[in-house]
């Protein structure tokens, strides 16, 4: 067995919600000097400790281990606390309680590229940077022409980096974190900029750090093609616990599946708000039927939303996000798309039927979100929090011609009009 | 299981020591510190013309602004000392205690970002602060010596003793209360800005109440008393007195300061310590 390297025990992050104001100076000082006079903290109520009064649990009792050279994938859905356990793992904020033992040096690469200063010239930025990021100068020294020759910045790097473009300070800045001597490296959505070829050579590079040097690597991404190419095991995180600790391969497969999902829709009494109740969230097909399902792509399904409108306001919309198995979102569509229509919420009972186009989507699993809000106002049911999902299996019928039996290149399979003149 | 075995490099808990400074993480990062150094330094005068000189155009003309108004308009007395050379000393060390202060009490906001992105030790960013200000403090320095020396040669020669020799420790003294002070008020702003809203206005009232445009024996009765207990009035006078040989400084005074520096260091890395891990989630 390797040597463990990382030791997680009851690792919880609590985040205080509301705004910071005279209000909380006066509840500050109040439950300040309650705590110094010995008395009990009369802001909050009986039998409640620090817990939901006023905040959130973003991580609850984690506990994990990670062995030497492990290529760990942290994945699951926005706010499940992904990056706040790496923040925790990165010393960048403290957890609320528990504890992390660490073997060896850390180093993070959350967004590249900070701390980089805009007068400095490239070259100035590598030193200042490689220093936030705790390498010494003299190791600086030994990897410049190397750290260069990665970000393919060259005859630019006496420049300040306020010339280059995007794509140069991303490279420079991931050559730097590349290029460190840390034992441990937590990357989050570095990924996630620069073009798809660079892309591809820091996914190669990770791998080469972690494979060929045996470096620990902790990673971050929605993108589960990424992952799975980078990493052997996985932990799949759900609001804040820690859902699945095993094979990447499981882990993904579980995330996608989706059947870590606390909330079924059938429980949708749970999303009634001031403006409605929701009475049914469900896929239909053109006669109005429950749709089954896998079905093919050369025919229409619908999301059918019921409600009961308590409260009717001008800027209100409802609508939904569907998202690929990758986690990618494909599109949003909302009723406001349609002017007319949207006129047509009345308060009382009201039935929306949503088009998912045929001949569109390509082979594979849906995630189809319900989404409330008044438009650049407030958000009633966010579809990237908490909101009633339904699933949606496409497979076959991807087009009228014969050669294409089976899931197309590309992430959407349009079938689109051709013309031809002779 | 327990995590104070040795095996562990890092235990990351909930509850650290308050008062630690981490000093052997410090040391690991000292070219960290150099390099915060030359940034500010370097990015301060980028794509300025006269570069650095703007360092000497501040304390010259606010030197030139005190004589005119202090001296010929209100008729402000400067304990027979040149009124060039007595505003230059206090423009110059009140400029580096207020810009010290300034920039130590913003270093949460105005590194808000890497804070929020990479773990280093926190404080590497104030010290390197305190290092660009007094190298900034010294350039400005010199200046004031070179006026010092054309007029110990012009019938000044009086100025001139072992006295002198005070002079790095006061300075180490203003170092000291000014980050004490800027510490506080950094880590207090970063939940309550009101702070910050004050801090200008503190400043120039801080000023106008410590013996910078006049010299301590030019104020009299129950005002002298304020003047007094402000902190840094005996800093002021003990740099005149080094310098000038002139000054009401008193025992008192210089241990009732020293006991405010101390003070305000201690709380001030308490407050820092406590602030570094928990502003993240507040700013």
């Amino acid at each position: 067995m390797n040597d463990i390297v990382i030791k997680a025990e009851n690792i919880g992050k609590y985040y205080r919600l509301g705004q910071i104001n005279t209000g909380m100076f006066y509840s500050d000082a109040k439950s300040w000097f309650s705590r110094k006079l010995g008395r009990e903290d009369k802001t909050l109520k009986i039998g409640e400790s620090i817990s939901d009064k006023d905040g959130f649990w973003a991580l609850k009792d984690i506990n994990f281990e990670i062995e030497q050279g492990d290529r760990v994938g942290i994945i699951g859905r926005n706010g499940a606390g992904k990056s706040t356990l790496l923040k925790v793992i990165s010393q960048v904020t403290v957890p609320t309680k528990g504890r992390i033992g660490i073997k060896g040096s850390v180093a993070s690469l959350l967004e590249v590229g900070t701390g980089f200063h805009p007068d400095m010239t490239g070259r100035e930025n590598i030193y200042l940077n490689g220093a936030i990021l705790g390498m010494k100068r003299a190791e600086i020294n030994e990897k410049m022409e190397e750290i260069i020759a990665f970000s393919e910045i060259n005859e630019h790097i006496d420049t300040p980096v306020k010339r280059y473009s995007s794509g140069m300070y991303v490279r420079l800045a991931f050559a730097v974190a590349a290029h460190l001597d840390s034992d441990i490296l937590i990357a989050d959505e570095v990924l996630a900029v620069g073009d798809a070829e660079f892309q591809k050579r820091a996914l190669g590079k990770m791998n080469d750090l972690s494979s060929k040097q045996g470096r620990t690597v902790l990673f971050v991404s929605h993108r589960m093609n990424a992952v799975k190419a980078l990493c052997k095991t996985g932990i799949l995180l759900n609001k804040g616990e820690i859902v699945l600790h095993d094979d990447i391969d499981k882990c993904i497969t579980t995330y996608q599946s989706g059947l870590y999902e606390t909330k079924s829709v059938e429980d949708l009494s749970h999303y009634n708000n001031e403006f409605f109740d929701l009475l049914g969230y469900k896929l239909v097909n053109v006669d109005g039927k429950d749709l089954n399902q896998p079905m093919e792509n050369c025919d229409k399904a619908y999301v059918r939303i019921e409600l009961e409108m308590k409260k009717v306001h001008h800027a209100f919309t409802i609508g939904y996000a569907i998202y690929n198995s990758d986690g990618t979102l494909m599109y949003w569509s909302y009723l406001t798309d349609d002017y007319d229509e949207n006129n047509n919420v009345k308060s009382g009972r009201n039935v929306l039927v949503g088009e998912i186009p045929n001949y569109f989507l390509n082979e594979g699993e849906y995630s189809i979100y319900f989404s409330a809000s008044l438009h650049y106002i407030q958000w009633i049911v966010n579809p990237e929090e908490d909101s009633p999902c339904l699933k949606l299996h496409i497979q076959g019928g991807l087009s009228d011609s014969p050669f294409w039996p089976s899931k197309r290149p590309g992430v959407c399979a349009p079938v689109l009009k051709w013309t031809i003149r002779n | 299981m327990n995590f104070n075995d040795g095996k562990w490099d890092t235990v990351i808990e909930a509850k650290q020591n308050p008062f630690s400074l981490k000093l052997n993480q410090l040391k690991e990062y000292k070219d960290l510190i150099f390099l915060f150094v030359k940034r500010d330094i370097a990015t301060t005068y980028k794509q300025t013309i006269l570069g650095p000189l703007w360092y000497l155009v501040q304390p010259i003309f606010t030197t030139i602004m005190f004589v005119l108004v202090f001296r010929h308009v209100a008729s402000v007395g400067t304990d027979n000392i040149p009124p060039v050379l007595f505003y230059a000393a206090g423009t110059i060390l009140w400029s580096f205690f207020s810009s010290l202060l300034t920039v130590q009490a913003r270093v949460f906001y105005t590194n808000k970002d890497i804070f929020g992105k990479v773990y280093f030790p926190r404080l590497t960013v104030p010290i390197a602060m305190i290092f660009s200000e007094l190298l900034k403090f010294l350039i400005q320095f010199a200046l004031f010596a070179a006026i010092y020396v054309v007029y110990l040669f012009n019938g000044y020669s009086s100025f001139l003793s072992f006295r002198l020799l005070l002079l790095p420790f006061i300075v180490i003294w203003l170092i000291l209360m000014a980050t004490g002070l800027g510490l506080i008020v950094s880590s207090v702003t970063t939940r309550y800005r009101d702070l910050a809203m004050a801090m200008t206005f503190f400043l120039s009232m801080f000023m106008y109440a410590a013996p910078v445009v006049y010299p301590l024996s030019e104020v009299s009765g129950r005002l002298k008393t304020v003047i007094f207990f402000n902190p840094i009035t005996a800093i002021i006078e003990c740099f005149r007195y080094s310098c000038f040989g002139t000054g009401e400084v008193s025992l008192t005074m210089i241990l009732y300061s020293a006991g405010c520096t101390l003070l305000f260091l201690l709380g001030g890395i308490l407050l820092f310590n406590k602030n570094e891990k928990a502003f993240v989630d507040v700013i």
